[in-house]
């Protein structure tokens, strides 16, 4: 009885893993049994690296690195609201390149809350102009953000392949981002105080040891050897910081793997009843990928979608698109709204415009 | 056989300590004292319908220590003393709104404890005459030293 309370709080707790959970069960009967052989739809792989990556980017963040840039920024703004927007936007979008970007929001965010007690800056706007920048920013590497690496182990793409192919889209987002935040920010023209809080402690162990796991990972994800990049990043995170691995978020992971059984298992469901989305033009992946990401999120798209079309890159640039625009789009907005406490309209008020423009932008050069 | 006194573990510190640094740590924490800010409530119901909440303290995306929250009160607990209250249900707006009243009202004790396994200040934290949180300042006095255990729970819940 105690037992089955514990396991009731948890479920309550991780609303998102129940809700899976359910979606699994109510899959069973209608699959016929066959969602419960979970080798046919999770990708172990990309799940393997996904972990790895995760533990990679905790460690990295952990590592303190990241937080005294934000000492740098208040140097370099010298007191100008927009300079110290666009440097927040740059790094952002650069750092999540590298870290996966709900990390680079548990980075960035933070900062943002900490100059608004320095500064009178629009923290609404600034913190939805840094959550697209760091989706934007994730997208151009395969180990940006988890659709990616899905993508990058599913179809076998090389390391530079994928960032060749998605740099035309990621320069234009960002230079659209840059754009919009100008407009935007310019009309306020926030000062600062220039202050400067007290440094967290920095672990360069740690610091150094994550950026080596990081391009040891690179390197076993290009050899499609995910498995072992997760036994070293765990065994080695495991000695040099307990923490990152011991206290990791194991819901989700759990989660990613049902996102596999549910969503590989819904559309080869729909598939079997004749009901299989048309992808035959860059157009219609276009916009199959980015509003279906709008309604489900983008990771659980990306799932959906990636047995019906053999062109990744459309693939990602719409899945990518579809992580900005509503909440829903990704789980780096979720974390944005949770850590800013910002209104979900708020969100949309500056994320909805930046999204129909950037699918109008693309639906021109996909027809052009 | 009669027992022994209980051993003593561990050797006296034989590290010069520059006890001069212990003022420099405590206005280092009062530095940081103005960007401290209540994280997402801990709020945790026990199988036999107990709730215990704290509430981490943050500092620029990490958690630096919990403060123990009475929900019968709805007031922090000293450090020490956390609290455990059965059939009540506990917001988490309820909890943010009373905590932020609460962290502006903090304030540094003036003295600190030295923790020689972990080479680090730590720095007391009062609220009204109840001390209700640590924090930990590095060897030197020049850095705040987050609970890296705490600031994963804190993120674990905040996803």
């Amino acid at each position: 009885m105690k037992a089955l309370k514990t396991l009731t709080a948890f479920l309550r707790r991780e609303k998102f893993l129940t809700l899976l959970l359910l979606i699994y069960f109510a899959l069973i009967p209608i699959s016929k049994g066959r969602v419960i052989n979970l080798k046919k739809y999770v990708d172990w792989s990309s799940i393997f690296m996904i972990v790895s990556l995760l533990f990679v980017s905790r460690g990295l963040e952990l590592s303190g690195a990241f937080a005294r840039i934000s000492e740098k920024f208040i140097d370099i703004s010298k007191g100008s609201g927009l300079r110290l927007t666009i440097l927040v936007i740059l790094t952002s979008a650069l750092s999540a390149m590298v870290l996966m970007n709900d990390a680079s929001l548990f980075v960035y965010v933070p900062i943002i809350l900490t100059i608004s007690k320095i500064s009178e800056i629009n923290v609404p706007l600034f913190l939805t102009l840094v959550s697209i920048s760091a989706n934007i920013g994730s997208a151009l590497t395969p180990i940006g953000n988890p659709q990616n690496i899905i993508i990058w182990q599913h179809y076998g793409v090389s390391f530079l392949d994928f960032i060749k192919g998605l740099a035309p889209f990621f320069i234009i987002s960002f230079v659209l981002l840059l754009l919009y935040s100008l407009l935007l920010v310019g009309k306020g023209k926030a000062s600062l105080k220039v202050l400067r809080p007290p440094r967290l402690f920095m672990d360069k162990k740690l610091f150094i040891t994550s950026l080596s796991l990081l391009i040891l990972d690179v390197f076993l994800g290009e050899k499609r050897l995910s498995y072992l990049s997760l036994a070293i990043t765990f065994a080695t995170l495991t000695l040099v910081r307990r923490e990152v691995v011991l206290e990791a978020d194991y819901a989700l992971i759990a989660i990613f793997i049902l996102m596999f059984a549910d969503f590989r298992g819904l559309s080869r469901v729909m598939a079997s009843y004749g009901l299989v989305p048309n992808l035959s033009t860059k157009l219609s992946i276009l916009y199959w990928g980015s509003l279906l990401s709008q309604v489900m999120s983008n990771v659980p798209a990306t799932i959906f979608l990636l047995d019906y079309t053999k062109s990744w890159k459309a693939l990602a640039i719409a899945t990518n698109l579809g992580g900005v625009g509503l909440i829903t789009g990704s789980l780096a907005n979720i974390i944005t709204l949770r850590l800013g406490k910002i209104k979900i309209r708020e969100f949309h008020k500056y994320s909805l415009p930046y999204f129909i423009t950037l699918l109008l932008l693309f639906t021109l050069i996909f027809l052009y | 056989m009669p027992l022994g006194p209980p051993p003593i573990r561990g050797a006296p510190s034989s590290r010069p300590l520059d006890l001069n640094l212990a003022e420099k740590a405590i206005e280092l924490v009062r530095n940081a004292l103005p960007f401290l800010t209540a994280g997402p409530p801990l709020i945790d119901y026990g199988p036999g319908g107990e709730v215990h909440v704290d509430v981490p303290l943050m500092y620029q995306g990490f958690a630096l220590d919990r403060i123990h929250y009475d929900p019968q009160l709805r007031s922090p607990s000293p450090k020490g003393r956390p609290v455990r209250v059965w059939g009540m249900r506990v917001t988490e707006d309820e909890v943010i709104s009373v905590m932020k009243n609460v962290i502006k009202e903090l304030v540094v004790v003036e003295a600190v404890e030295y923790r020689e396994p972990e080479l680090a200040w730590v720095v007391p934290l009062a609220w009204r005459r109840l001390i209700v949180a640590h924090i930990k300042v590095s060897n030197d006095a020049n850095e705040i030293i987050p609970d890296y255990g705490l600031s994963e729970e804190v993120r674990r819940r905040t996803l």
